[in-house]
């Protein structure tokens, strides 16, 4: 909302900002970046620092940093494909965040390994000093039990448990980023929840299973 | 039995936001992108396009030739003055270059307002309005814009801690300080061509620290400050402040109003002021050609009222007259009758205060007013008792003294079409926190955010937060109290937790 006191007349515009200005929509922004490339940076003021903590979440911080704007870059040039109907862009993206992530489920697995073998106290070259800071800030035998259970999860299913438990997205939100059927969503996260069930259940901190390749 | 979805959330949840870097390295990246983009993308919805070898290589590249070149493209630019000439346009066409631009800052005069108002010239064009102040809660407050359509600028006044502004995206203006500006607050202001230009205000400022990082967003705001309002035939309302025009001297109080208590904001950065009353007289002698309109007010400081207030900005001691000061631009938002512009604005020191009046047609007429009016003493004790519900509200809220907690007000009103029981405002600490009690199931009440968590040790009450990235702090909790809600907002999470615990809800007219 404007409200100008002064003349606008003769093509002159003066005037001053005394309101918040409404922030268009996700929808908006990107319908205007398609005549309007620029608008799309708006997008990613919007969403970048979720986009990349769930990315640091999943692989650490330093694989994040290119993951996430690799992200980003793939959205412009995919912002076609976004449903103008979408309230809110964030599921699409990390739908987008996710596929990017899936050429480093090696890196995942690696990580989550470390964490459940070493514990918050080790070391390694793939735990930096960041990684084991954040370890400690677990509880130490909790991190361990978690990233060893992660461990074990299809690459499917912790997907759409991560989306689900650090995303918080919806089960509609997560079928709309994956482009899955919405049942396809609930059996995947049914599964990975009794999987993680079955393994917490489990007192003894074990290893995780030796990282497998996955066919995709 | 294991509540594994809890142990997931909690696990490196201690990930912290992307720093400053990694933020200005993608968004580098990203507008490379941009850059090269040639017309609008064609959907391929059925391709599976992240195995494409296309993308790889693309995305390849572009990680590779990114590097640490951030600094390079973002570009930033030192703020203009508040008064200035336009720089040559180097794009050519039309330019405001050769006007020049002034823009003037006065503080806002209406009781109870605490913020500035901005008189701007262009070319011969003047506008104003009136805006807030910087503060914990936003270190930036919009000021004005001005120019033409194909050029003009925007201007910003910061936080003495604000080095740097970053508009959306786009360009970062390295703030300054202004003799025109008020103490302790520095200035952005930047020159926008075509589309720029016309798509200001559209996206987001964000402040910057002196290492260029984002400063951090504190969950805080200004409560509303209690005035009572008159207009005549009635005569001024008694408030925390008075103002008396001597009788048969051509001076007649129009309306105006004033504070019922002077109550400090300690959110408010720099040296701010505040009003404490306001009053309209019609100056009905001296005043050839009809009727003449003259506004005067007492401004306090407004962090520690009744301590000397600060210079005023932008304004030049009257020659023959020291003690008088004077600008030749001021504007005010009073009551109904005299919002406007109202041409120059004068001020003298009265105590601790700033005694000023805006209007009229001439400065001697201001003069006048300012040596006629008395100022009467002002009460700045808290209010003796404390605030209450309104009579008939239906629900009330008492609280047990906690120290740093002050009680605002409370108010009853209707929001999004659903009664509000009751609203209380508090300081507590620094910050501001506002109580709501609505009726009806919690769930009707519940803010669109993330997924409400229950608070544990603490019984039917339940937290959530608001859109983390623009506002990682941003939290409401709330408890279910039978067929009511208490939620409050503002603060920090366990500030928040800590004022439920402490509120008791009086139900006065149970349904």
């Amino acid at each position: 909302m404007r409200n100008v006191f002064g003349s606008a007349d003769n093509g002159v515009v003066v005037g001053a900002d005394i309101a918040p200005v409404r922030e268009p929509s996700d929808a908006v922004l990107i319908a205007r970046s398609l005549a309007e490339p620029d608008a799309f940076s708006a997008v990613f003021d919007r969403h970048f620092a979720v986009i990349h903590r769930y990315l640091a979440r999943r692989v650490g911080k330093g694989r994040a940093d290119d993951l996430a704007a690799q992200t980003f870059v793939v959205a412009f040039d995919r912002r076609g494909t976004f449903s103008a109907a979408a309230a809110s862009a964030r599921p699409w993206l990390f739908g987008i965040a996710t596929n990017v992530l899936r050429n480093e489920l090696r890196s995942e697995r690696r990580m989550l390994a470390a964490i459940a073998r070493l514990g918050p106290a080790g070391s390694g070259d793939l735990v930096d000093e960041v990684e084991r800071t954040l370890a400690r800030a677990d509880a130490a035998e909790d991190a361990a039990r978690v990233a060893g259970a992660l461990a074990r999860l299809d690459s499917d299913q912790r997907d759409v448990l991560l989306l689900h438990a650090w995303g918080e997205l919806s089960n509609q939100e997560i079928a709309d980023a994956l482009i899955i059927p919405a049942g396809t969503v609930r059996s995947r996260l049914a599964r990975a929840r009794a999987t993680l069930q079955r393994t917490l259940a489990d007192d003894s901190v074990e290893a995780p299973c030796p990282p497998r390749e996955e066919s995709r | 039995m294991i509540d594994d979805l809890e142990l997931v959330r909690r696990f490196r949840s201690e990930v912290p936001n992307p720093d400053g870097p990694a933020w200005a390295k993608a968004r580098t990246l990203l507008l490379r992108a941009i850059d090269v983009h040639e017309g609008p993308p064609q959907p391929r919805r059925q391709r599976r396009w992240w195995h494409s070898r296309r993308f790889l290589a693309c995305g390849l590249a572009v990680l590779i030739g990114g590097g640490s070149a951030a600094a390079a493209v973002i570009s930033s630019e030192r703020s203009q003055p508040l008064s200035g000439q336009f720089p040559a346009n180097p794009g050519g066409g039309q330019s405001i270059g050769r006007s020049g631009y002034t823009i003037s800052v006065t503080p806002q005069l209406q009781a109870g307002s605490i913020g500035w108002c901005d008189q701007v010239a262009v070319g011969g064009h003047t506008g104003a309005s009136c805006a807030g102040t910087p503060a914990l809660g936003d270190p930036i407050a919009d000021g004005g814009s001005g120019g033409f359509s194909s050029q003009g600028y925007e201007y910003m006044l910061t936080s003495s801690q604000v080095a740097a502004v970053r508009i959306g995206s786009g360009p970062i203006v390295l703030t300054r300080r202004d003799p025109g500006a008020p103490a302790g607050l520095r200035v952005a202001v930047i020159v926008l061509r075509g589309k720029a230009f016309r798509q200001r205000g559209l996206y987001p400022r964000t402040a910057l620290n002196a290492s260029g990082h984002p400063i951090a967003f504190l969950n805080s705001s200004s409560a509303p400050e209690p005035t009572l309002s008159w207009k005549s035939p009635m005569g001024p309302a008694r408030g925390a402040c008075s103002l008396r025009a001597p009788e048969n001297r051509g001076l007649r109080p129009l309306s105006g109003s004033v504070l019922q208590a002077v109550v400090p904001d300690p959110a408010l950065l720099g040296h701010v002021f505040l009003s404490c009353i306001d009053t309209a007289y019609e100056l009905s002698a001296g005043s050839p050609g009809g009727r003449t309109v003259i506004v005067a007010a007492l401004l306090l400081d407004a962090k520690h009222p009744g301590t000397p207030v600060a210079p005023m900005p932008g304004m030049q001691r009257v020659a023959g007259d020291p003690a008088v000061l004077n600008s030749v631009s001021g504007l005010t938002a009073t009551v109904d009758d005299t919002s406007g512009e109202l041409g120059g604005l004068s001020a003298r020191r009265v105590g601790n205060a700033w005694l000023v009046v805006a209007g009229g047609t001439t400065l001697q007429q201001r003069i006048r007013v300012l040596n006629e009016l008395r100022v009467g003493s002002i009460d700045l004790r808290p209010p003796t008792v404390p605030p209450s519900a309104p009579a008939g509200a239906n629900c009330s809220i008492t609280f047990r003294p906690l120290p740093a907690l002050t009680e605002v007000s409370q108010t009853t009103h209707t929001a999004n079409g659903q009664p509000v029981c009751i609203q209380a405002s508090f300081y507590y600490q620094h910050r501001l926190l506002t109580a709501t009690v609505v009726a009806g199931p919690a769930r009707a009440q519940r803010p669109a955010a993330s997924p409400p968590h229950a608070v544990s040790g603490h019984p039917h009450t339940f937290t959530t937060r608001f859109d983390p990235t623009r506002y990682p702090d941003l939290y409401t909790t709330w408890r279910e109290i039978g067929k009511t809600t208490l939620a409050v907002n503002g603060g920090t999470r366990s500030e928040q937790l800590t004022l439920i615990d402490d509120i008791t809800l009086h139900l006065n007219n149970p349904q």
